[in-house]
C-alpha cells in the first residue's frame, strides 16, 4: 500500500489519459489534413525539383487501402511560364501502408489519365529561384532555323569578304613596313652621328699638315718630327675610331637588309596562300552541298534534341538522389530544417518506389499510353533500372509509334540509359524546310518510317536516327527570279520521290554535335556541279584581282624603302674603304716620320759621343798634369 | 500565458517539491532546443503529462529554451553532422537507418541529433541546477521579497484581488 502511495507521489494518472488524448487528437489531425498535407508536399517538393510552378487542383483520400487521388496536377515550363511542360487530369494511386510506417512511399499501381503537355496557364508558374536554373544543353554547331541559306545560292561580295577576313599576305607586309619604320628612324638618328664628307675633308687637310720641313738645327728637327708623329698618331686612332664605327653600322645595316630580303621572300608564297585559303572557304564548289541534309533536317533536329536533353537534365537528378546527397556538406542549411543524412539500406526497398504506372497522353496529334516501371529515388537500393514502354496506333498522321526506353542508374557512376523510338507511316504536309528568300524550300507532302537510338552511357551521347522518305513533293516557290544554280536545284528536288536520312548524335549532355547525312547531299552535287565550278572560277579571279591591288601599293613601299637601306650599305662600305685608305696614308706618314727622326736622332748622337769624348779625355790631361804638378811639389819639400 | 506565469509564482512560492519544477525546466530544455515536431517530444509530453511535472513550469520554459534553440541551430547542424559522419559510429547509425521505429524519430537529421545530444548531455545539470536554485530562492530570496513595499502594494491593490476573486470563481 505504501509502495502505491509512492508511486502516486511521482505519477500522475489522469496525465496519461490526457497523453492518450493529445496523441488521438494529433492523429485525427493528420487523418483529416492528410489530404491538405500531401498536396502541400507534392507541391513543395515538385516546385523545387522542377524549378517552376507546381500545383494540385484536389486531393482525395481513401482508407482502406489507404490510397490517393490527385486531380489536375500542373508542371509548369521553367522556361515558359505561362504554359505547363505537362498537366496531368487525374492520378490514382494506393500506398503500400506497411512501407508507409517505415516511412517508405510505395506504389504498386498507380494511374496517369489524360496526360496533356504544352497546355497554356492562366497564371505565370514563375518562382523566385534559389538555385540558378539548369543550362539548356546546346548543340556544338547549333544553328538558327529562323533563316537559312545554301552557301552555294548567296550572292558573295568580294569586297566584303575582304573586310571580313584577315589576309596573312597584307599582315605580313604590314609587319614589315612597321619594321622598315623603326629602322627608318632608328638609321637616321644613327646615319647623323657618322662620319660626313666635312670630316673625311678634315682628315685630308690634317694629312697634308703631317709634312717636316727641316730647321738645320738638328734638335729642333727632332722635336718638330715628335710632334707630327704625335698628330700622325692620334689622326690614325681618331680614323680608326670612325672606321670602327661606320664598319659597325654597315655590318647591322647588311643583316637589316638581309633580313628584309627574307621576309620577302616569306611574302612569296602568301598571297597564293590567302588566294587558296579564301577560295576553299567561299567556294562555289559542288563539295559544299554536302552539308545540304544538315540544313533541310539539322536544326530542326537540334532544337528536338536540346529540349529533350533539358528534361533529361531536369529529370536526372530524381535518380542520383542517393549519390548526390551531399548536401549535409552544405555550409549553411535552411534554418530548423537542418540535412538529412542518408545511409545504406538494407532491404530492397527504397524511400520512394512505384512498381508500375499506366499512363495515358492525350497529345494534339492523338492519344498515346504505356506504362513506367520500378519508378525509384534509389536504383542502387531497388536494384532494377526504370523502364518505360509506350505505344499508341492513334495518332494523326501516324499509322504507329513504339518508345521503349531504360534508365539504368542501379550504379549511378556506370548508368546507362537508352530510348528506343520506332514509327511507321509518318504523313507530313506542307512543311517549311527553309525559310530562305533565295530558295524557299517547302515539302508539299512527305511519308516516313523512322528508327532511332539513343544511348547515354554517364554523360556522353551516342544516337543513330535513320528516316526514310518516301512519296516525297518539294516544292520553291521562289518569290523572284531565281539564279541559275538555284534553279538547278529546285529541278533535281523536284524529281526526287524518296531519299533516305541518317542522324548521328555525339557528344556530351552539356554540348552535343548532330551530323545529318542523306542521298539527297549527292543528287544535289551532281545537278548543279558545273554551274558551281564555273562560278567558283569566276569568284577566284576576283578574289585575286582584289589580293593583288591590296598588296601592290603597300609591296612598292617596302621596295622602295629596302632600295634605300641597300644604297646607304653601299655607301657605308665605300666610307669604311676610304677611311681605311686615309688611315693607311697615315701609317705610312708615320713610318716615314719616325725613320726621320731616327735619322735626326742618330746623327745627334754621334755628335754629342764625340763632344763628351773630347771633354772626358781634356779631363784626363788636367788630372795628370795636376798629379804631375803635386809629385813636383812634394819632391822639391822631401828634398829639402 | 500570464496565467501559466502566476501559477508558476505561485508554485514557487509553495511549499512543494523544488524537484518538481526542476524536472519541468529540464524537459522544456529538451522539448525547447530540439525540433518541436520530432518523435522524442511525444515521449517527453508522455513523461511531463504522467510525471508529476508542474506544467506552468514546464510552458514557461519551453518559452524561454525554444528561441535557445533556434540561436543554436547552427551549432547542432554541426554537432548532428559530426556524429553523423562519424566512421566508428556508422555501424549503429546504419542499424538505426534501417529500423522503422528510429527512422520515425528522424535521428539521421543533423539538427534533431545535435540538439537531442546537447539536451539530454544538459539535462542532468539543469535538473540539478534549477532544483538547487529554486531552493536558495526559498530559503534566502523569498522572505525578503514578501517583505518588500512593492510587493504588498500590489497584493493590497484592487486589481490584485478582482484578479483573484475571478480566478477562484473560474476554480468553482
Amino acid at each position: 500500500m505504501s509502495s502505491m502511495a509512492a508511486i502516486n507521489r511521482v505519477v500522475r494518472w489522469p496525465g496519461l489519459l490526457g497523453f492518450l488524448l493529445v496523441v488521438g487528437a494529433l492523429l485525427l489531425g493528420t487523418m483529416v489534413f492528410a489530404s491538405a498535407l500531401v498536396k502541400s508536399a507534392i507541391e513543395y517538393t515538385g516546385t523545387a525539383m522542377v524549378g517552376a510552378r507546381v500545383e494540385v487542383g484536389q486531393v482525395d483520400l481513401s482508407l482502406s487501402p489507404l490510397g490517393f487521388h490527385l486531380h489536375g496536377l500542373q508542371v509548369t515550363d521553367p522556361d515558359a511560364p505561362m504554359i505547363n511542360a505537362f498537366e496531368i487530369d487525374d492520378i490514382d494511386f494506393f500506398l503500400d501502408t506497411a512501407q508507409l510506417l517505415q516511412m517508405r512511399t510505395v506504389i504498386h499501381e498507380m494511374q496517369m489519365k489524360r496526360l496533356r503537355v504544352k497546355t497554356p496557364r492562366q497564371q505565370s508558374g514563375a518562382i523566385l529561384r534559389e538555385t540558378p536554373p539548369v543550362e539548356t544543353p546546346q548543340a556544338a554547331a547549333g544553328k538558327d532555323n529562323g533563316k537559312l541559306d545554301f552557301p552555294v545560292l548567296q550572292q558573295i561580295d568580294v569586297a566584303d569578304i575582304f573586310g571580313r577576313e584577315e589576309l596573312q599576305s597584307v599582315q605580313h607586309l604590314n609587319r614589315v613596313r612597321a619594321e622598315l619604320k623603326q629602322d627608318e628612324d632608328v638609321w637616321s638618328s644613327k646615319v647623323a652621328s657618322l662620319p660626313n664628307g666635312h670630316k673625311l675633308e678634315h682628315y685630308r687637310g690634317a694629312l697634308a699638315q703631317l709634312k717636316f720641313n727641316s730647321s738645320g738645327n738638328a734638335l729642333q728637327d727632332a722635336q718638330q718630327l715628335q710632334k707630327l708623329m704625335d698628330d700622325a698618331d692620334k689622326l690614325r686612332g681618331e680614323i680608326s675610331a670612325d672606321i670602327d664605327n661606320v664598319d659597325a653600322a654597315w655590318r647591322d645595316l647588311r643583316a637589316m637588309v638581309e633580313n628584309l630580303r627574307l621576309s620577302l621572300q616569306q611574302f612569296a608564297a602568301l598571297p597564293q596562300q590567302d588566294l587558296d585559303r579564301l577560295q576553299a572557304k567561299y567556294s562555289l564548289s559542288a563539295a559544299g552541298l554536302a552539308n545540304i541534309s544538315d540544313l533541310l533536317f539539322g536544326a530542326k533536329v537540334r532544337d528536338w534534341v536540346s529540349q529533350a536533353l533539358a528534361w533529361y537534365v531536369k529529370l536526372m537528378p530524381i535518380f542520383e538522389r542517393f549519390e548526390n546527397s551531399d548536401s549535409e556538406s552544405a555550409p549553411s542549411p535552411r534554418r530548423s530544417r537542418g540535412v538529412d543524412v542518408r545511409f545504406p539500406e538494407r532491404g530492397s526497398v527504397p524511400d520512394f518506389l512505384v512498381h508500375r504506372a499506366s499512363v495515358s497522353m492525350e497529345l494534339q496529334i492523338g492519344k498515346i499510353s504505356g506504362e513506367v516501371r520500378n519508378l525509384s529515388s534509389d536504383q542502387s537500393v531497388l536494384g532494377h533500372p526504370l523502364t518505360f514502354n509506350f505505344f499508341s496506333k492513334e495518332m494523326q498522321g501516324v499509322k504507329d509509334i513504339e518508345i521503349v526506353g531504360t534508365l539504368n542508374h542501379v550504379d549511378a557512376r556506370h548508368s546507362t540509359d537508352s530510348v528506343s523510338i520506332k514509327a511507321r507511316s509518318i504523313t507530313a504536309r506542307d512543311i517549311g524546310v527553309l525559310k530562305s528568300d533565295q530558295f524557299p524550300l517547302r515539302l508539299a507532302k512527305v511519308e516516313m518510317d523512322l528508327e532511332s537510338n539513343v544511348e547515354l552511357v554517364g554523360n556522353n551521347i551516342g544516337s543513330k536516327m535513320n528516316v526514310a522518305f518516301r512519296d516525297a513533293d518539294f516544292v520553291v516557290p521562289f518569290k523572284s527570279q531565281p539564279g541559275r544554280i538555284a534553279e538547278a536545284m529546285a529541278a533535281a528536288l523536284a524529281g526526287v520521290n524518296a531519299f533516305a536520312t541518317q542522324i548521328t548524335l555525339s557528344g556530351t549532355v552539356g554540348d552535343f554535335g548532330l551530323s545529318v547525312k542523306s542521298d539527297l547531299d549527292e543528287l544535289l552535287r551532281k545537278a548543279i556541279g558545273d554551274q558551281v565550278a564555273k562560278a567558283g572560277q569566276e569568284l577566284r579571279q576576283k578574289i585575286k584581282a582584289q589580293l593583288d591591288q591590296r598588296i601592290e601599293q603597300p609591296m612598292a613601299q617596302v621596295r622602295e624603302q629596302l632600295a634605300k637601306f641597300e644604297e646607304l650599305a653601299r655607301t657605308s662600305e665605300h666610307q669604311v674603304q676610304e677611311l681605311q685608305g686615309m688611315r693607311d696614308q697615315v701609317a705610312a706618314r708615320y713610318r716615314e716620320l719616325e725613320q726621320s727622326y731616327k735619322a735626326k736622332a742618330d746623327a745627334a748622337g754621334d755628335k754629342l759621343r764625340q763632344k763628351t769624348q773630347d771633354e772626358k779625355q781634356g779631363a784626363k790631361d788636367t788630372m795628370r798634369q795636376q798629379k804631375k804638378k803635386l809629385k813636383d811639389e812634394m819632391q822639391d819639400k822631401l828634398g829639402r | 500565458m500570464i496565467d501559466y506565469v502566476l501559477k508558476f509564482i505561485k508554485v514557487l512560492n509553495s511549499e512543494r517539491e523544488p524537484v518538481q519544477l526542476a524536472m519541468a525546466f529540464a524537459f522544456a530544455m529538451v522539448a525547447g532546443l530540439t525540433p518541436l515536431f520530432s518523435a522524442h517530444n511525444l515521449l517527453v509530453l508522455l513523461l511531463i503529462l504522467v510525471l508529476r511535472v508542474n506544467l506552468s513550469a514546464f510552458f514557461i520554459g519551453l518559452a524561454l529554451f525554444s528561441p535557445v534553440g533556434y540561436l543554436f541551430d547552427p551549432l547542432f547542424h554541426k554537432l548532428g553532422i559530426f556524429l553523423l559522419k562519424h566512421a566508428d559510429l556508422q555501424w549503429l547509425w546504419v542499424d538505426w537507418y534501417n529500423s522503422a521505429f528510429w527512422r520515425m524519430t528522424r535521428f539521421n537529421n543533423s539538427i534533431v541529433m545535435g540538439s537531442v545530444v546537447v539536451s539530454l548531455l544538459l539535462f542532468f545539470p539543469v535538473l540539478f541546477l534549477a532544483d538547487l536554485l529554486i531552493r536558495r530562492y526559498r530559503e534566502q530570496i523569498l522572505a525578503r521579497l514578501r517583505r518588500l513595499r512593492v510587493v504588498e502594494m500590489i497584493k493590497a491593490s484592487k486589481w490584485f484581488r478582482r484578479y483573484q476573486s475571478l480566478r477562484d470563481l473560474r476554480n468553482v
